[in-house]
């Protein structure tokens, strides 16, 4: 009893009763998920993990704990919701279908078009649209085979006001706010869902702080709180800013490199939020496709690192390269990112199956995203000479490319900019 | 203590003759007879011990009217004298008084004074405690987006960053490491200074924009700090940059 109480106190709004609003979220979480998805495939989207209340507070010493104990998954709990809360208007998405779900999806913005879509990317090549998404500028990522969610603010990095993450089934249209919070800073609103759907992880960043909270049925917490974003110009080849579930769904990982405080890379467990790994340096990682190995290296450094929860961190790739946000695919245990060269020159590069196949990939490309388990999109980059305006001298020249790991193929595409694929790592 | 015996300054009672008898009955009085008048000579001679008595007392009479005469003479001259001290004293005293109230008077604004001078000591012991120099006022063109302006930010100082431009300008403050890369991505052709200066890692940025003012305290306790302003096109940049001596007690920013 001693230390649930001590627990609860580090609850960012520690109140127990039921109209109070660190439930209220946490019911909304429901609520939301669960009105949103009722009626899909992927069923309820109710947080199926129940766990200790306890919230740690923010460490920001820098004391690895590269061995992990082997940490049960959440287990699920069903959980009643009540009433769903409205998404307000200047937030709103909405979804108009004319397919049916597909076992390969993507919701990405096709090379002309004003507005994104959810398509069917089971071949890559040829993207076929299933649902079309209107409504406001925001970025959906896929939640399920069904749901979209994104982030929508009033605010600015000056001045706070109503940040809202909101989540829509795009089938049935049912949507709902999951999270509403004061903010509108850098990093504001960045999140990511367990691959249960249970928990959600998100950043909530005004002027003076940026939370870490962790949303479940067991309410919403403050899990960390970072020293506000100073304002400056982003370094593209070493800021980052990634936030998302392992594979396995036991960790969850914040790497940053914006804060004015705290440690830059943080594990934590998704069960209670409580820090696993930590460093005060670390930027551009990403989990790896299966288990709980995530992946980073130090800012202004080439070596890449990994830290697995069973066999601590080792170095991952043998060749030092300063690689730009990779991305794990869903499963196949491969690993795309971009490099740059002194010049700006970019090259998209591949590290599979622990470095036994991939290597650099030809043309100048960056910014690779798979779309399933063997295809990725990327774009080219060219010269911009002149008309840089405030850009390095290479920038994305609006061509696009799939490519085929398997067939070792690139092929021009007609997507100009994916925002998320279904299934994530994970979730195959 | 002690309580004195009694009687000691009492005297003894003393038995005292009461008139106890009856007053005896009042007679009446005989009628009074006038006494033959004897009509005798006067004597022909006075004694001579009348005479020389007379002269006596009235000699002594006039020696005590003189001696009395010159007594008060004398005390009319020493209270004429006494009184003219007085006035003396008296107008000594109102001259003193006045001084001494021109002085009071000078007292306090000499503390006033001194009081002000112990400020303006304070105060100047401040300034020379933490100096305040102006380092770069004069406006400065940026003619395109190769341009960069830069200074370096000196330890112990707190930085007042302040700056006006006549278009969108930006503005960095970078690490010696920071500015080594963002020379690099200029001289590797990865970008322009505009870009480069910051985007290749900054400490702080304003970017875009006309104007800036900003305290940095970072250099106080750090020598690894620059200041860089670029611009995409050209634009005339008022600084007015100063720095005050505020030396930490510790290495600050990247230095610690």
């Amino acid at each position: 009893m001693c230390d649930l109480r001590q627990e609860r106190k580090r609850v960012t709004r520690p109140y127990v009763f039921s109209l109070q609003s660190t439930v209220r979220k946490g019911v909304v979480l429901l609520v939301a998920l669960a009105a949103v998805a009722s009626c899909t495939a992927n069923g309820p989207l109710a947080p199926q993990a129940r766990h200790s209340p306890a919230s740690p507070t923010a460490s920001s010493s820098p004391t690895p704990t590269p061995l992990e104990s082997p940490t049960p998954s959440p287990s699920p709990s069903p959980i009643t919701p009540p009433s769903p809360v409205a998404v307000p208007a200047w937030a709103a998405l909405h979804a108009s279908c004319a397919g049916s779900p597909a076992a390969q999806e993507a919701v990405l913005k096709l090379q002309g078009a004003a507005n994104p879509v959810l398509a069917d990317v089971s071949n890559a090549k040829s993207p076929r649209t299933v649902c079309g998404i209107s409504g406001g500028s925001f970025q959906p990522q896929l939640v399920t085979q069904t749901m979209i969610s994104w982030y929508a603010t009033q605010g600015n990095p000056t001045t706070a006001a109503t940040s809202v993450i909101a989540a829509l089934d795009l089938f049935t249209g049912g949507s709902s706010v999951v999270a509403t919070w004061s903010g509108g800073s850098i990093m504001d609103g960045l999140h990511a869902w367990s691959p249960d759907r249970g928990f959600l992880a998100y950043m909530a960043s005004n002027a003076s702080s940026v939370e870490l909270h962790l949303l479940s049925g067991g309410g919403d917490r403050v899990v960390a709180s970072l020293g506000s974003v100073p304002g400056r110009g982003p370094d593209p080849n070493q800021d980052d800013a990634y936030l998302a579930f392992s594979p396995d769904g036991a960790y969850f990982a914040l790497v940053q490199t914006f804060t004015s405080s705290g440690d830059q890379l943080q594990v934590r467990r998704t069960i209670d939020g409580s820090l696993a790994f930590s460093l005060s340096k670390g930027t551009m990682a990403t989990w790896g496709s299966t288990g709980s190995r995530l992946y980073y290296r130090m800012p202004n450094s080439g070596l890449v690192q990994v830290w697995d929860s069973k066999a601590g961190v080792s170095q991952a790739l043998a060749k030092q390269l300063s690689w730009i946000r990779p991305r794990a695919d869903a499963g196949d245990d491969n690993i795309a990112f971009t490099v740059r060269d002194t010049a700006g020159t970019p090259h998209v590069w591949l590290y599979g199956h622990g470095g036994r196949s991939g290597g650099q990939l030809p043309n100048v490309r960056s910014s690779p995203i798979w779309l399933n388990s063997t295809e990725l999109f990327y774009a080219e980059e060219a010269v911009c000479s002149t008309n840089c305006g405030i850009g390095p001298a290479w920038q994305p020249d609006g061509k696009t490319f799939t490519f085929d790991v398997a067939a070792q193929a690139e092929t021009a595409s007609k997507i100009s900019q994916v925002y998320s694929a279904w299934p994530r790592p994970g979730q195959v | 203590m002690t309580t004195e015996a009694p009687g000691g300054a009492i005297m003894a009672a003393t038995e005292m003759e009461h008139i106890t008898s009856e007053p005896a009955s009042l007679q009446p009085v005989d009628p009074y007879e006038a006494p033959a008048v004897h009509t005798a000579a006067p004597p022909a001679r006075v004694p001579l011990f009348q005479t020389r008595e007379r002269r006596w007392w009235a000699t002594a009479l006039t020696s005590t009217v003189l001696i009395s005469a010159l007594g008060v003479g004398f005390l009319y001259i020493d209270d004429s004298s006494n009184q003219a001290s007085i006035r003396s004293l008296t107008t000594q005293n109102e001259s003193l008084t006045g001084r001494n109230l021109i002085l009071q008077n000078q007292l306090d604004k000499t503390q006033a004074n001194l009081t002000a001078t112990l400020g303006e000591l304070a105060q100047t012991k401040a300034d020379l405690e933490h100096p305040h120099v102006v380092i770069s006022n004069a406006p400065i063109k940026i003619k395109d987006r190769t341009w960069y302006l830069a200074g370096s930010v000196p330890d112990t100082f707190t930085l007042h960053l302040q700056a006006t431009s006549t278009g969108p300008m930006s503005v960095s403050i970078l690490t010696l490491e920071q500015w080594a890369k963002a020379v690099q991505c200029i001289t590797s052709g990865a970008g322009s200074a505009n870009y480069c200066m910051h985007y290749s890692g900054a400490v702080m940025s304003w970017l875009s924009v006309t104007s800036v003012k900003y305290d940095f305290h970072l250099a106080e306790g750090c020598a690894d700090y620059v200041t860089v302003f670029t611009a995409a096109s050209a634009v005339t940049v008022t600084p007015n940059i100063s720095v005050t001596y505020n030396p930490a007690s510790k290495a600050t920013g990247v230095c610690a």
